[in-house]
């Protein structure tokens, strides 16, 4: 059921709001995402998938990973952009790790600087799928929740 | 038929026909909300997709009392509409009714989470603002049909509503609050990216989720329900009539959500109880209670 | 026979206050409390039983016996020349004006005045008579065996207070005589010594203290009081020259100028007792007092002094000027006191501002006078009495446990003790949740009320139960919040007597809720038949007059569907907790913005500093605040009560 109702969480990491912007485009009537049941709750307890646009730093580290952690499984996680892929322009900047991948699993990437809505849009209907899998095997809860202090010990471990 | 199976075939009718019914109606907020934004819309059963979809989700929870509250809050809302559909004690109804809402309240507040627990406050203003008018819709019928009744409505030789239209203006106006519509929707919304995250639901996953969406189907039902008992009397197409009636006010109430924006606590506070004051004052000086 | 056991019951606290007083060791005082506290209760409830298995003999006419008289002028001159002495060493005029009134007035009446006439019925019981007498015994019986231990911690917590355990029970105890002197009563002299003799314990107890405060308050509370008392004296005084001198010829008489004059004055009186619109100031003072005197007398049993008076002089309320002042002061007191309560943040304050509320309430039920209305302001006061007195019990401990009485502070108190949690949360629920006594006395009284056709009080029972609703769900929430919290440090625990009393009382709030039918059936209904027996002149049902027509205001069955919904209140979590059981859920984290430091206490706020979250309620004192009330209730209140007057002088002239 969870294919006919994904519900999102976006998180903006480092970037130029490109890829943030054209997200937001999906929301508008022109691509009215909402025709697939899909809203953006802004709360990660009632998202199923997490699209994060920008790359990974410091700061944002133990954010991208607690907000994964208090996500119900099954959820799902779609990089948006070449920034959330890899690092993008700011890849050697001091303080960026990378792509998304540094921090959490990553089960979609959307290509693109920046992403088109359309092709975000067909990244979320992509993330159904593997939502869809999940669901049938079921995953570990985690014990810990990563924080500030914690998050740079943990490596980055797969769902499955 | 006997008054037994009748008020059997009620119960169940309450119990089965009305969360379908508060589903559906929900779908249709939604789309005609879209298209009255030009957008197409979610399909029309959407909403038993998202409670499909939540059930089968895993739930998790802050607190391990919240969804005992919650549980509690459904089976209250659920026990109001099946009084008010066997033609019980109105004020019995708004009691349970309000026992369902407090113990909602009670859920934000358990879990000492910010935006739950300002959703919860929120929410409690919002009840403080209908409540004295709901009051006071109940007054209203019973100084037109000389009691608390519902069932009493069904033989009156006129509509409640020819005796108190006044008490109906203000009670259409709180039902905004109640439906939870801007520009009163202070403690959660329907709409996403507010400055509370999802208020006083925020916390909650899975089945509890689940419960409060089904529990907000069970209110409309209940809310419209009590626009319905102000048009119905002894004459059986009445019910004809107050289907049209229903269905009037909640289009009203899905234009208002879409043309204002949200008010902050003080105006709501002040204005739900300058008309609840006002149009009640004039109704009953109309009644010539005074 | 029901002579013997009023005797019993006015003696036994005396005595019991005697043996407290004298005796030395702690541990005496203690057990001497608790086997008095025992016999009180045993006595109430044993004379109650007696009097549904023998419902005979209700009148005693003490009329022959000539000390009584005079025993009564010797405790009244006592207690003025007692408050008179005070007020010199308080150095307060007005004390001492009021006590040197209140003397002149005794001597008078007692000497100068030509009033020979003797009451018929000196004592009198009736249903009403049997649930104040319980209401006295058993939850003062309860009170008293709370103090027995809060006490000890009381001191442990205000060192610098003096320990006088022995007197502070001591004087229970023979608050509880006079209280009992009230409401057996039927003579209006005798129960304005009584009413005196309350007043007097009052001040004693809110003193306790001996603080600056504590001193202040107890005195702007005996100022009150002994106004009030005045105001019935004279009353009473008015009474006798028109041959009337006792309530039940009162009840019976027609309302003439002068009985509409006495009966105001001693409306007034009484409205003083229960803190109504203007004098409701004193009640507020009166929480500088420990706890359990607080229960006893500012909630539960004193206040209620004043409801019982007007219960029975309510015959010649009503519709007319003076039950028209009446009602409306108690519905603008319960609606303003509502609105101050909201915006409290001290736990007793609230409490107290909510009695105020809560016998404005009564107060306007008993002004309407008919026989719905009479029927709800009965069960408000019963059900008042026990859940409020539960919660200022609770207030006492939790201040001991957490070292503050402040609401803020609550949301700690599930994780040090659940009990007392529950208690507080049965507490709050009896108060105003839905399926719970005071709601179901509500609902009769607007019935009541709308039947009455007063639009005023229509309106305040919506707004003022609204309002009401808002400030209790509030501290319920608190009181729920933080559920997770680990205990702290604390090293206080709840103590045996405490957990009795406690216990005993919430269970009657969840038992009288269930069995409110019965309870209707066993108090209310003989008492309003017999009122009204004896308005028209015939015979009480109990001794063999016509059966009262009148049935509960609330339909049986609805009725019942509110008990059941208190019993699935109760239900319920049986069958969840083994549903919850198998389907488990995980229990995470709070969502913080993803800035939660794990703890679920504290985020990382700027420059990675840990924050702690703290989570207050709305208090909103822009529009509820004490501030902008209290100065308008006073002059609201007096205005009205002038008004009262000058239509009631008015109306004779014209």
């Amino acid at each position: 059921m969870v294919r006919k109702s994904p519900w999102i969480l976006h998180y903006d990491g480092s970037s130029c709001n490109g890829c943030d912007i054209e997200v937001l485009a999906c929301l508008t009537p022109v691509f009215d995402v909402e025709r697939f049941g899909i809203i953006n709750t802004g709360n990660p307890k009632h998202a199923d998938i997490l699209l994060i646009t920008g790359s990974i730093n410091e700061q944002n580290l133990p954010v991208v990973k607690q907000l994964y952690d208090q996500m119900p499984t099954p959820r799902a996680v779609v990089a948006i952009g070449a920034c959330a892929a890899t690092g993008g322009v700011f890849k050697d900047c001091y303080n960026v790790y990378g792509g998304v991948a540094t921090a959490i699993p990553v089960d979609v990437y959307v290509p693109g600087c920046a992403a088109r809505p359309e092709n975000i849009i067909a990244g979320v209907v992509k993330a159904l799928d593997v939502l869809e899998n999940r669901r049938v095997k079921k995953s570990k809860p985690k014990k810990e929740l990563s924080t500030r202090k914690n998050a740079k010990a943990k490596t980055t471990g797969g769902e499955e | 038929m006997n008054s037994f199976t009748l008020v059997l075939i009620e119960v169940l009718l309450a119990v089965i026909a009305a969360p379908i019914v508060g589903g559906l109606l929900t779908g249709i907020d939604r789309k005609i909300t879209a298209r009255m934004q030009r957008r197409k819309g979610p399909p029309l059963l959407q909403p038993f997709y998202d409670v499909a979809k939540l059930l089968q989700k895993e739930s998790s929870t802050v607190n391990m009392f919240t969804r005992f509250f919650t549980s509690f809050s459904l089976f209250f809302t659920v026990l109001a509409v099946v009084l008010l559909f066997i033609g019980q004690d109105l004020l019995l109804c708004i009691f349970s009714f309000t026992l369902a809402m407090i113990f909602f309240v009670i859920m934000g507040y358990s879990g000492y989470s910010p935006y739950s627990f300002i959703g919860a406050e929120r929410e409690l203003i919002q009840i403080m603002c209908y409540e004295p008018m709901i009051l006071i819709m109940a007054f209203g019928f019973y100084e037109s049909t000389g009691s608390f009744k519902i069932s009493e409505t069904l033989v009156q030789s006129t509509p409640v509503i020819t005796k108190i239209p006044l008490i109906f203006l203000g009670f259409i106006f709180i039902l905004t609050i109640k439906l939870r519509k801007s520009p009163f929707d202070l403690s959660m919304s329907h709409h996403a990216h507010q400055e509370l995250v999802k208020g006083i639901t925020t916390e909650l996953t899975g089945i509890c989720m689940a419960m409060v969406e089904v529990t907000h189907w069970f209110e409309t039902v209940f809310s419209l329900a009590l626009v319905y008992v102000f048009f119905i009397w002894a004459n059986p197409y009445s019910h004809v009539i107050a289907v049209a009636a229903c269905l009037i006010a909640y289009f009203l109430e899905i234009l208002i959500d879409n043309i204002f924006a949200r008010l902050k606590w003080e105006p709501v506070l002040r204005t739900s109880w300058i008309v609840t004051g006002a149009a009640s004052l004039a109704n009953f000086i109309i009644l010539g209670l005074i | 026979m029901t002579y013997y056991f009023m005797g019993l019951l006015l003696a036994l606290p005396i005595l019991f206050a005697l043996l407290v007083y004298i005796s030395k060791s702690r541990k005496s005082t203690a057990v001497i409390t608790r086997v008095g506290a025992g016999a009180i209760i045993a006595a109430a409830v044993a004379f109650c039983a007696f009097s549904f298995y023998f419902p005979k003999a209700e009148a005693v006419n003490l009329g022959e016996l000539p000390f009584l008289k005079y025993n009564i002028f010797v405790i009244e001159i006592g207690i003025a020349l007692y408050l008179l002495y005070k007020a010199y060493t308080e150095k307060s005029f007005v004390l001492g004006a009021l006590s040197v009134g209140q003397m002149g007035f005794a001597v008078y009446t007692e000497f100068f005045a030509h009033t020979e006439v003797e009451s018929e019925t000196t004592l009198y019981v009736d249903s009403l008579t049997l649930m104040f007498v319980l209401i006295v015994g058993v939850i003062g019986g309860l009170i008293c065996i709370y103090s027995v231990e809060y006490m000890k911690d009381f001191h442990r917590h205000e060192p610098h207070v003096k320990n006088r355990t022995g007197f502070f029970i001591a004087t229970m105890f023979v608050f509880l005589s006079a209280m009992f002197g009230i409401v057996f009563s039927n003579d209006l002299s005798l129960m304005l010594m009584f009413w005196e003799v309350t007043s007097l314990c009052s001040y004693l107890l809110i003193g306790y203290n001996q603080t600056a405060s504590a001193r202040k308050n107890a005195l702007l509370a005996i100022k009150i009081n002994a106004f009030g008392g005045i105001l019935f004296a004279v009353g009473v005084y008015i009474l006798k020259l028109n041959n009337i001198a006792d309530l039940t010829t009162l009840a019976a008489s027609n309302a003439t100028f002068a009985v509409q004059l006495a009966v105001l004055l001693i409306a007034v009186g009484a409205l003083t007792k229960c803190a109504q619109f203007p004098f409701s100031s004193w009640l507020l003072g009166a929480m500088v007092a420990p706890s359990p005197s607080s229960a006893l007398l500012h909630s539960s049993t004193m206040v209620k002094a004043g409801i019982f008076l007007l219960l029975r002089i309510s015959p010649l309320l009503g519709s007319n000027t003076v039950g028209t002042a009446v009602t409306t002061i108690g519905g603008v007191t319960f609606i303003i006191s509502a609105l101050m309560a909201v915006s409290q943040t001290d736990s007793k304050r609230v409490l107290a501002h909510s009695t105020v509320s809560n016998l404005g309430l009564i107060v306007a039920c008993v002004g309407i006078n008919t026989s719905e209305a009479i029927w709800a302001a009965v069960m408000l006061t019963l059900f008042h009495a026990i859940a409020k007195s539960l919660l200022f019990l609770a207030v006492g401990s939790a201040t001991h446990q957490l070292g503050s009485r402040d609401i803020e502070e609550m949301d700690g108190l599930i994780g040090i003790s659940k009990t007392l949690t529950v208690f507080f949360i049965i507490g709050i629920a009896g108060m105003f949740l839905a399926p719970f006594g005071m709601l179901i006395s509500k609902w009769a009284a607007m019935k009541a009320f709308l039947d009455s056709h007063n639009i005023l009080i229509v309106f305040t029972v919506a707004f003022g139960s609204t309002v009401t609703l808002f400030f209790w769900t509030k501290w319920l929430g608190k009181l729920i919040a933080n559920a997770h919290r680990k205990p702290s440090d604390f090293s206080y625990k709840m103590r045996g007597d405490e957990k009795v009393s406690m216990f005993s009382l919430a269970a009657l709030v969840v038992g009288v809720c269930m069995l409110h039918p019965f309870v209707s059936d066993f108090f209310v209904i003989p008492y309003i038949g017999q009122r009204y027996a004896i308005v028209q002149g015939a015979l009480p049902y109990a001794e063999g007059g016509v059966q009262p027509v009148f049935s509960a205001p609330i339909d049986p069955v609805a009725s019942w569907i509110m008990v059941s919904m208190i019993g699935a209140i109760f239900i319920l979590p049986l069958i969840l907790i083994p549903l919850y059981r198998h389907f488990k859920v995980k229990q995470t984290s709070v969502y913080l913005s993803g800035e939660n430091t794990g703890d679920d206490e504290s985020f990382y706020g700027s420059l990675g500093q840990t924050r702690k979250v703290e989570l207050k309620n709305w208090y909103m004192q822009s529009v509820f605040g004490e501030k902008f009330w209290m100065k308008k209730t006073i002059y609201i209140g007096a205005g009205i009560l002038i008004a009262g007057f000058f239509a009631v002088v008015g109306g004779q002239m014209l």
